[in-house]
């Protein structure tokens, strides 16, 4: 709604500025403090020390490319597993008509609100009895499983598109599959990137997944990263606060990176999807 | 588009009835996998946990472990912990679940009225919500220092007094705070409704001579009440799993007791689990509020015929 209002435009963009910099600042605080002395007190609004160094130490106290490597793996399996998945299956979900099929949107429903804390500890047990506990296979389920939020939100999208599209790809000879493929899917660019970033942006920072089944070798970065001490001095009460901050930062950075690229999709992609409740 | 190109208006009606099955038959071909991992990964760790909720099993008793009926969940009744921390769990749900919606809504009528710049002002509102848990607690508790956390150097600042963040009297409120500053994760939904809204309906309503409080609560308002309904019910569901912001707040370990304004419902049944090692207990207590959920879910879902918008 664009209003013509020009008074109220003018104290939209005051409040949205100072709400902006409210939102800003504990980035900003990190920052400020992740440049301070390892020492010294904390910084409050400005910083009292230019010490790039800790940027180095957060990466260095740290085996950083061994955990990297084990979150990159992560990534890898979930985001293309979950993007097959959960875009697959909102399409059927939303396009196919078949019997059963309400039962079956009512089951990924339910994963949505057990919490997945309920289901991992059973889920724990379990992988501890047939010995899959400290491998990367779960992982594989959770991609293969697809999240009931993500497929969710796919079907809405694919519902909010007219059914005429499918009865035009039957005609051209489509099968139901490469009405997908070839129709469907190209139109779907939105929902891909939403359903890309929502996958790393979890992926990327879970860590009670990682801390249940995972023992230190295989931990990802999000495990490691906060607490660079412990791997200096194994047990210590240090916690480097200024590393710690830097680590912070520099965990974010690729997440910001996907966001910028997703965003123009983002709000699209969920515009796209009819917003019923 | 390119399709339809050959004109027919419709299929024959035996290619229909073909067309169904082919439907049916490509709906299981592609939902196998889901149909799998659900009962295999899903279904089953449910079924066993609720068996488990009814044993003594404490992760290593398997050859002592029995039956005990509904004592875990009488249990939960008399364990003084239990329903403290889930009364603690409601209080800080029920504070910031509304805040929340009114802060997402509030911001994406704000974002409607500007012209430039929506952007990036989007994306300050959103920040922090793709900030991982761990990193978040790690954050706030730098700024809730006692001594020479900003926080309070700011209050000090305004000549007030400056307060134990972490302590029994200010946690909660310290947490309320940091769940509040993420709330922005349900701002996307709210500006994607606001969008879908066609202008005409604007025009229209200020042509009647509408003005912009009349144009928010009767237009805005009411086409973004889907939204709303579903950051209600999720908001409901995650509040009550409120575990990990708490944790990373207090900041000393997933297996410490936090203090007790930070000791929510699950931090409790995870204290059950993996450090008193009473898994039958833990996964009463984990049942018992999945049960709730499912309640207020319910009772949800019937007052939304209430306040939720549909054609």
């Amino acid at each position: 709604m664009e209003t013509k209002s020009k008074g109220l435009r003018i104290i939209s963009y005051i409040a949205a500025t100072l709400i902006g910099v409210i939102f800003l600042f504990p980035f900003y605080y990190t920052f400020i403090n992740s440049i301070r002395g390892l020492n010294s007190l904390p910084a409050t609004l400005k910083p009292i020390a230019y010490e790039w160094e800790n940027f180095k130490l957060a990466l260095t106290l740290i085996p950083y490319f061994k955990y990297l490597k084990n979150s990159l793996i992560i990534i890898a399996i979930t985001v293309p597993l979950g993007l097959v998945s959960n875009v697959m299956y909102g399409y059927a979900l939303a396009k196919l008509k078949a019997r059963g099929q309400s039962i079956i949107f009512f089951a990924v429903l339910t994963t949505m609100m057990v919490p997945t804390f309920a289901i991992q500890i059973p889920q724990y047990i379990l992988f501890s009895k047939i010995g899959l506990t400290d491998t990367f296979v779960l992982w594989v389920f959770e991609g293969i499983a697809g999240s009931a939020a993500i497929t969710f939100l796919s079907r809405q999208y694919f519902y909010s598109m007219p059914r005429a599209i499918m009865e035009a790809a039957y005609i051209d000879g489509c099968s139901p599959y490469t009405a997908f493929t070839k129709i469907l899917l190209p139109l779907s660019k939105p929902l891909c990137a939403i359903v890309v970033f929502q996958i790393f942006n979890f992926n990327w920072g879970d860590y009670m997944t990682a801390y249940m089944y995972l023992s230190r070798e295989k931990y990802p970065l999000v495990m490691s990263m906060f607490s660079p001490a412990e791997y200096v001095m194994p047990g210590t009460n240090v916690v480097l606060t200024p590393v710690v901050n830097a680590a912070t930062l520099l965990f974010i950075i690729p997440v910001l990176i996907l966001f910028f690229v997703c965003q123009k999709y983002l709000v699209e992609g969920i515009s796209g999807a009819a917003v019923k409740g | 588009m390119g399709v339809g190109k050959k004109g027919k208006k419709d299929l024959p009606k035996r290619s229909r009835s073909s067309l169904e099955k082919r439907e049916t038959r490509a709906f299981y071909v592609i939902m196998t996998p889901f149909l799998l991992m659900f009962l295999i990964y899903r279904l089953f760790p449910m079924a066993w946990g609720v068996y488990i909720s009814f044993t003594n099993f404490s992760g290593f008793n398997g050859d002592t472990m029995k039956m005990v009926g509904i004592d875990n969940y009488i249990r939960v009744f008399t364990d003084n912990e239990a329903l403290a921390s889930l009364g603690r769990t409601f209080v800080i749900g029920v504070i910031v679940i509304p805040l929340s919606i009114i802060i997402c809504n509030t911001f994406a009528i704000l974002l409607s009225f500007l012209k430039r710049g929506i952007g990036i002002y989007r994306t300050l509102f959103y920040l922090p919500a793709i900030m991982p848990v761990v990193a978040v607690g790690t954050m706030w508790r730098g700024m809730f220092l006692r001594d020479g956390g900003v926080i309070n150097e700011l209050i000090k600042l305004f000549s007030g007094e400056p307060v134990n963040w972490m302590g029994y009297d200010h946690a909660g409120y310290a947490l309320m705070i940091m769940l509040l500053w993420g709330a922005g994760s349900g701002l996307l939904n709210n500006i994607a409704a606001i969008k879908n809204i066609p202008t005409e309906l604007f025009e229209a309503s200020r042509l009647d001579g509408a003005n912009v409080w009349q144009q928010i609560t009767r237009i805005i308002l009411p086409l973004s009440s889907p939204m709303n309904y579903m950051a209600l019910v999720t908001g409901v569901i995650t509040s009550l799993q409120l575990y990990g912001q708490p944790m990373t707040l207090s900041g000393n370990g997933m297996a410490t007791v936090p203090v007790r304004p930070l000791y929510t419902y699950m931090v409790h049944a995870y204290q059950q689990i993996f450090v008193n090692l009473r898994f039958g207990y833990g996964m009463a207590l984990t049942v018992f509020v999945v049960l709730i959920m499912v309640a207020l879910t319910v009772v949800n879902e019937k007052l939304s015929q209430k306040w939720v918008h549909t054609d």
